[in-house]
């Protein structure tokens, strides 16, 4: 028995290493179970553009999915086809598209909970569950890689990469001047809004109607030149909206089924016209209208739609509504640069439309805009407010030239210099109904098919219109758009690089190590 | 915590004249060179994002290599030679605690294993130059990768540390460690790849009964997502090296770490008791 003393112990010590060993082990893995469940991990993104983060308004709708009291969950589903690691440009920009997309499902999931079912589907293992899945949501024979956004029998289908991804395809792969071949470009990831959109527009209640307002001044809202509203009208359609075009000139009432009359840049309202659209008002009516200027056979329109802005008390100014550009402490100059501004925050009302754009920081652009200022005899019940002005130090009115560029004189008094209005909101108390007729005029704000404009201004614009037909679970900014930057090196940059990685860093190190030893040796 | 920071001292001390830690120095980034040119080659022919490059640069195949030796070659004495030696009965009966010990140790070998990665800020920041690379290189998805590889070094070192206190053999302790640290690494990967089989197996059985019912709970509700939280191959190359911080994995090191730790400190507890 005298041995059995120390033989105890160390049994004792390993079963206390053992028992220890899995007591740590069990509080381990519950600490990991624990600190990954949705409500308390957190996901910082530190990424330069902030590509894993969605925006605050698809937040907002995807943490509200849970209280709809949804019968079924949303479900976004991918059906990616797989592809191989292959040199070629084009299959790395849909793998990365692929991925992006992957990643961005992935985060939408998280904030969804189990009112947002994600799925991505593995032609390897998947095939049967693939094929039925296709059947029940009827997608018939769609090729390539596609994901589906569905709620119930509902479905919205987006192809991958083309609709969730700005990509540059060359016209010709013919070889330029140099030896280049161009190639595809990633320009812009854009999944986040993509699928925001088709969640909100599945979300949304019905498809309200917009009827475009046209006339023998403008018959057309998508000529191939000059302002083309094409891209617009898809953003449009998009979101929800059913689209349609009336001929104002011709008709003795707006249709009943009009959510929304759109009047794009009118041009040659007719009294009797105006007179229509003033009565749709009066009837709880939604009406959107952005003026701009313009140019007919050399002379300069500039209409002042009198007959409609009058009753409504406010009127459009005929001046050109410009910036002051500093160009030394007490001086500023005009220029044709003066005729474009962008208003923030600082520059917009809490109005509902504008609200979201101030918190996410985006601005609106505004090009050839005029005056909205209040005047004439109001008619009773109806108010208005200024929604967007210029800040008090940029605004002043030049006087346009008649056939001529609009010129941007400079005024001689800066104290002339003031905030000027460029968007308003109007509402009036109907006649009869208790709906009240909302119009919302913005003065330069064109919605054109030009990159410039649509990148700022389709928020604004799909904001409008939502907030028109009382959407506003719809009133938000689009999701972040995610531009690649991609590396461009010649074969000077690859040389200098790779003599760097190979031969000097190495070098240094070696260099350390022999400095290592001499001391070592010479202690 | 009495002895912690005597210890801390000594040991990075051993560490710095050490030439062992320059070589291994000199092997990485020599290694690493050899890899990164190469992507600079394919950089030069397909579009290459600017954060692609920062993580195939810090989490190329010489990082996990690094990661995967080092650790274990650092710890595999802490106390193992020191047992061999008798010298840690000695160090014992000093007037430190175990805790202070273990803590000092680690925390060395954390400082020097931290040092091995410090040069690659400057590298990226020559290479972000106007005739190397050029692009915005020093942006905050290298720091949080950086930050990654820290964390996951730092279980690491304190799994080499536990396997050290309980053998005195210096070889089997650090084989016993990179046995553990390659079950991290690569253990969810090939668990993961089973339960895709399971799932092409599980296809061709009847949609219904208890097998398949269990087995679709076993590996779709169970192991996969417990594979996902320990997976630290993905940790690093999916969340760290995006420049994507979840505080849940943050919270599976430092859980980790405090685990191995407080296991090492019994260890050496155990020992003194017997």
């Amino acid at each position: 028995m005298k041995g059995s003393a120390p033989l105890m112990r160390r049994l004792l010590g390993r079963l206390n290493i053992w028992f220890s060993g899995l007591l740590a082990i069990v509080v381990w893995i519950l600490i990991t179970v624990v600190a990954n469940r949705p409500a308390l991990k957190e996901l910082i993104d530190v990424t330069p553009q902030k590509r894993f983060t969605i925006t605050a308004g698809t937040e907002e709708i995807l943490r509200g999915l849970g209280a709809r009291g949804l019968e079924e969950p949303m479900r976004i589903e991918t059906f990616f086809v797989p592809l191989p690691n292959s040199a070629n440009t084009e299959i790395q920009i849909r793998r990365r598209v692929q991925s992006l997309t992957i990643d961005l499902l992935d985060r939408l999931s998280e904030y969804g909970g189990e009112a947002l079912q994600v799925r991505h589907y593995d032609v390897r293992t998947d095939i049967a569950a693939i094929r039925e899945r296709q059947e029940e949501l009827k997608l018939g024979q769609l090729q390539g890689s596609f994901a589906v956004v569905s709620l119930g029998q509902r479905k919205r289908v987006l192809s991958v990469p083309f609709e969730v991804a700005d990509i540059d395809v060359p016209q010709s792969r013919a070889v330029l001047p140099g030896g280049v071949t161009p190639e595809p470009r990633l320009k812009a990831f854009v999944g986040e809004e993509a699928f925001a959109t088709q969640i909100r527009t599945l979300l949304a209640e019905g498809a309200p109607r917009v009827y475009f307002g046209l006339n023998g001044a403008r018959s057309s809202l998508t000529a191939a030149i000059g302002d083309s509203y094409s891209e617009f009208l898809n953003i449009l359609g998009d979101d929800g909206f059913q689209l349609s075009q009336l001929r104002i000139d011709e008709v003795d009432s707006i249709p009943e089924d009009c959510a929304v009359l759109a009047l794009m840049e009118p041009r040659g309202l007719t009294p009797k016209s105006q007179q229509l659209i003033l009565t749709y008002l009066r009837r709880g009516g939604r009406v959107f209208l952005n003026t701009s200027w313009g140019q007919a056979n050399s002379r300069v329109v500039n209409p002042t739609f009198d007959e409609l802005f009058e009753p409504l008390g406010f009127q459009i100014g005929r001046e050109l509504v410009c910036q002051a550009i500093p160009i030394g402490r007490d001086q500023i100059r005009g220029g044709r640069d003066a005729r474009a501004m962008q208003l923030g925050g600082g520059q917009m009302s809490p109005h509902p439309i504008l609200l979201p754009l101030q918190s996410a920081g985006r601005p609106v652009r505004v090009l050839d805009a005029r005056e909205l200022r209040e005047g004439g005899v109001r008619l009773a019940g109806v108010r208005f407010e200024s929604i967007l002005r210029t800040d008090r130090r940029l605004g002043y009115l030049a006087p346009f030239g008649e056939g001529d560029e609009p010129m941007t004189n400079v005024p001689r008094d800066p104290r002339s210099l003031r905030p000027i209005t460029v968007g308003a909101s109007i509402e009036i108390t109907p006649e009869s109904g208790d709906r009240d007729g909302r119009m919302l005029v913005f003065s330069g704000v064109a919605f054109l098919n030009t990159e410039d404009l649509i990148g700022y201004n389709g928020d604004l614009a799909l904001n409008a219109f939502n907030w028109l037909v009382d959407r506003t679970e719809l009133v938000t900014v689009r999701g972040n758009r995610y531009q690649p930057q991609i590396l461009d090196l010649n074969q000077e940059q690859v040389d200098s690089s790779k003599a760097l990685l190979r031969l000097y860093v190495p070098g240094l190190m070696l260099g350390c190590v022999l400095l290592a030893l001499y001391l070592r040796r010479s202690r | 915590m009495t002895g912690f920071w005597p210890t801390f001292k000594k040991e990075l001390f051993s560490y710095l004249v050490n030439p062992l830690g320059y070589l291994i120095l000199l092997l990485l980034y020599a290694f690493r060179g050899l890899e990164i040119g190469g992507q600079i080659v394919v950089a030069s022919r397909v579009p290459f994002a600017e954060d692609q490059f920062v993580a195939s640069y810090l989490l190329g195949n010489s990082s996990y290599l690094l990661l995967i030796l080092v650790p274990p070659i650092l710890t595999m004495r802490c106390f193992a030679e020191e047992r061999r030696t008798g010298s840690l009965e000695v160090l014992m009966t000093a007037p430190v605690t175990e805790a202070g010990v273990v803590l000092g140790k680690w925390l060395a070998a954390l400082t020097f294993f931290a040092g091995l990665w410090l040069p690659s800020v400057p590298i990226l920041a020559i290479l972000q130059g106007d005739g190397f690379v050029g692009g915005d290189l020093l942006t905050a998805p290298l720091f949080a990768s950086l930050f990654g590889l820290l964390l996951v070094g730092a279980l690491f070192l304190a799994i080499g540390c536990f396997t050290s206190s309980l053998s005195d053999n210096q070889l089997l302790a650090s084989l016993s460690a990179i046995v553990v640290v390659l079950g991290l690494l690569f253990g969810p990967q090939i668990g993961q790849r089973g339960i895709l089989n399971a799932r092409v197996e599980r296809a061709s059985l009847e949609e219904s009964g208890f097998v398949h019912d269990t087995l679709v709970w076993l590996t779709d509700e169970l192991f996969d997502p417990v594979l996902a939280q320990i997976h630290v191959g993905q940790h690093l190359g999916q969340w760290f090296g995006r420049g994507l911080v979840n505080t849940g994995h943050v919270a599976f090191y430092l859980a980790g770490i405090a685990c191995f730790l407080f296991l090492t400190v019994r260890s050496l507890e155990s020992r003194r008791l017997a």
